[in-house]
């Protein structure tokens, strides 16, 4: 584990070397991705011109949710998403063989050898407003429901992770599946809205079957003093069966790896 | 005791097979034709500690297959395959630490940062310790002089400082095993001539055991005693290289340089000619006639010099590889 912990630091440093390589991109790209974020919330802002609440939300709530699921969006991006994205490439280029030749856990090489921080001063932009947020919706989380939002959000990182993960690994046999991003980038974006706004089927769809409720909803509950029943056991659950199932399938996978031509 | 061991060695895959054309590809979107490509095919071979063996074939022949397959990154069809005592599909990470595999045209290197971050970054992941991986990048480094580009971004080296820097970061955890796909490709013959320099001094030194595929023959008969050759996934030779001269050169090549022009029609009419270009003649002579050819020339033609070689190996190897006569 320390040593896993370790390649991380060296894979984490390089990363932000290879950053300030394109220093001009950095400036630009946080300038969008800010600006992006402004878009956001002025659009929410805009919707409750109209309603007071949005399936029994408030606006102030319904803010907080947008960032926090915005957050976890930038997390993922930042740990793995960009690695799962050139996973297709790698696989089509053949340079996957070098992922597979060094003595180190592959799934761990493939999904976080580089970091990327195009979204950090987004990141650190949204800290700030949920510093500004929560005071205002008279929100004021104890330690302990702090901790049990960490444990959520940590979660549901390692839930999607996995859900990625699994789907990125089917790149084996088609290649070329890198759309898949596009659709997990779909999802993100919904889980910016309480999933009740959802009725009836869709809505236990969107809970229990593509947990969109773990990008946000559960655990900005968690800071309203709110637990919604099951939450915990179907995160633990989600949890345990995703990570089995996307490994089980990852070495199933590898099995079948014809590398490109060299 | 053999460090490499492979029985029966198959490794088949399915390729899909597309008509030219987007009419062909609107048709391969519904029905797609696939056909078995047998890559390797049933080889078998042994290799010992320190060998440095050449690994020869034209292209898609099953060459790279095989490495692949040697150091664990294919799974094989079939056969049975040992590297250093390890199933090499099992990727140990023993195993691993004990291989290297470099591909002349694959890039391992962070792209945009200097070749050293990549080297720190492989002491990490193969955990050397820091006097060893200092000693050893040192001397590699100095073995191929590149002290001048260590800090430069790989995407700003030429091809030549690329496969140096490649090649030092496939080594720095002094691999047993080396695997060598086409190191030299691609490289003018400076370059060529330092990482073969290299590669002999690595096995020499460290007392690794290498395989080297390149389409260079230079490469081969400077570097390898003893080859493999393959083609259409089967071993076709196993043996030493000068052997290859013996078993499939039957005729020996007799140069000589004339001091006056003969009219090219006589010269075909009495004898095997080759090559002829005024005032060179080279007669291709089977060789239980050399005596009585060379003879015949000195009488009927105005030789001013002669002389008797061997065919090139590489010109062995053409023949064999387009007649394909393995016999």
């Amino acid at each position: 584990m320390l040593r896993y912990l370790r390649l991380y630091y060296h894979f984490f440093r390089n990363s932000l070397i290879r950053l300030f390589e394109f220093r001009f991109n950095v400036f630009i790209l946080s300038v969008v991705q800010i600006v992006w974020l402004g878009v956001m919330l002025g659009s929410i802002t805009l919707i409750f011109g109209q309603v007071d609440s949005l399936a029994g939300w408030r606006k102030q709530e319904v803010l907080i949710l947008a960032v926090i699921a915005m957050l976890f969006h930038d997390i993922m991006e930042m740990l793995f998403m960009g690695n799962l994205q050139r996973f297709s490439y790698y696989v089509r280029h053949g340079e996957f063989d070098f992922i597979l030749l060094k003595p180190v856990n592959a799934r761990f090489l493939a999904s976080f050898r580089q970091a990327e921080f195009y979204n950090i001063f987004r990141m650190a932009a949204m800290i700030f407003v949920l510093t500004k947020l929560l005071p205002q919706a008279n929100v004021q989380p104890s330690g302990g429901q702090w901790a049990l939002f960490l444990g959520f959000f940590v979660a549901g990182l390692i839930v999607f992770y996995n859900l990625f993960f699994l789907v990125t690994t089917t790149n084996f046999w088609l290649i070329n599946v890198f759309n898949f991003n596009d659709i997990f980038d779909r999802l993100l974006s919904a889980g910016r809205y309480p999933v009740d706004i959802f009725k009836g089927r869709i809505k236990w769809f969107f809970l229990y079957i593509i947990p969109l409720g773990l990008v946000g909803t559960f655990s900005t509950e968690i800071l309203f003093g709110k637990l919604r029943p099951l939450s915990l056991i179907f995160a633990g659950f989600a949890l345990v069966l995703t990570t089995l199932v996307s490994e089980f399938f990852w070495r199933f996978a590898l099995k079948h790896y014809q590398s490109a031509s060299s | 005791m053999s460090v490499i061991s492979v029985k029966s060695l198959k490794e088949f895959y399915k390729v899909h097979q597309k008509e030219p054309g987007f009419a062909g590809s609107l048709k391969a979107l519904f029905k797609r034709k696939y056909y078995d490509v047998k890559a390797v095919d049933d080889i078998s071979f042994e290799i010992k500690e320190g060998e440095l063996v050449g690994f020869i074939g034209p292209n898609g022949a099953g060459k790279t297959t095989t490495l692949k397959c040697l150091s664990g990154l294919l799974y094989p069809t079939g056969g049975e395959v040992r590297v250093l005592g390890f199933n090499p599909w099992d990727r140990k990470t023993q195993f691993l630490k004990q291989i290297s595999l470099v591909m002349g045209q694959k890039n391992q290197l962070w792209w945009d940062l200097p070749a050293i971050e990549t080297f720190n970054l492989n002491k990490e992941i193969y955990e050397v310790p820091d006097a060893q991986y200092r000693k050893t990048l040192d001397e590699l480094v100095s073995l191929m002089e590149i002290q001048n580009i260590l800090k430069v971004q790989v995407r700003k080296l030429s091809l030549g400082q690329r496969m140096k820097c490649e090649l030092i970061a496939a080594l720095l955890h002094s691999p047993k095993v080396l695997f060598l796909d086409e190191p030299t490709i691609g490289l003018d013959v400076v370059s060529q001539k330092k990482i073969l320099d290299f590669i002999r001094e690595y096995n020499r030194k460290y007392q690794a055991t290498i395989i080297l595929t390149s389409h260079y023959m230079g490469d081969i008969e400077q570097l390898c005693q003893r080859v493999l050759i393959i083609d259409q996934g089967k071993l076709c030779f196993d043996g030493q290289l000068s052997d290859i001269i013996q078993k499939y050169a039957d005729h020996k090549l007799v140069s000589l340089v004339l001091n006056k022009e003969v009219d090219p029609r006589v010269v075909a009419e009495m004898f095997p000619v080759k090559r002829y270009s005024y005032p060179r003649l080279i007669l291709s002579v089977k060789r239980d006639q050399v005596a009585t050819i060379t003879a015949r020339a000195l009488e009927n033609l105005p030789v001013a010099d002669l002389s008797i070689e061997e065919p090139a190996i590489e010109d062995i190897i053409r023949e064999l590889f387009t007649g394909k006569d393995y016999a």
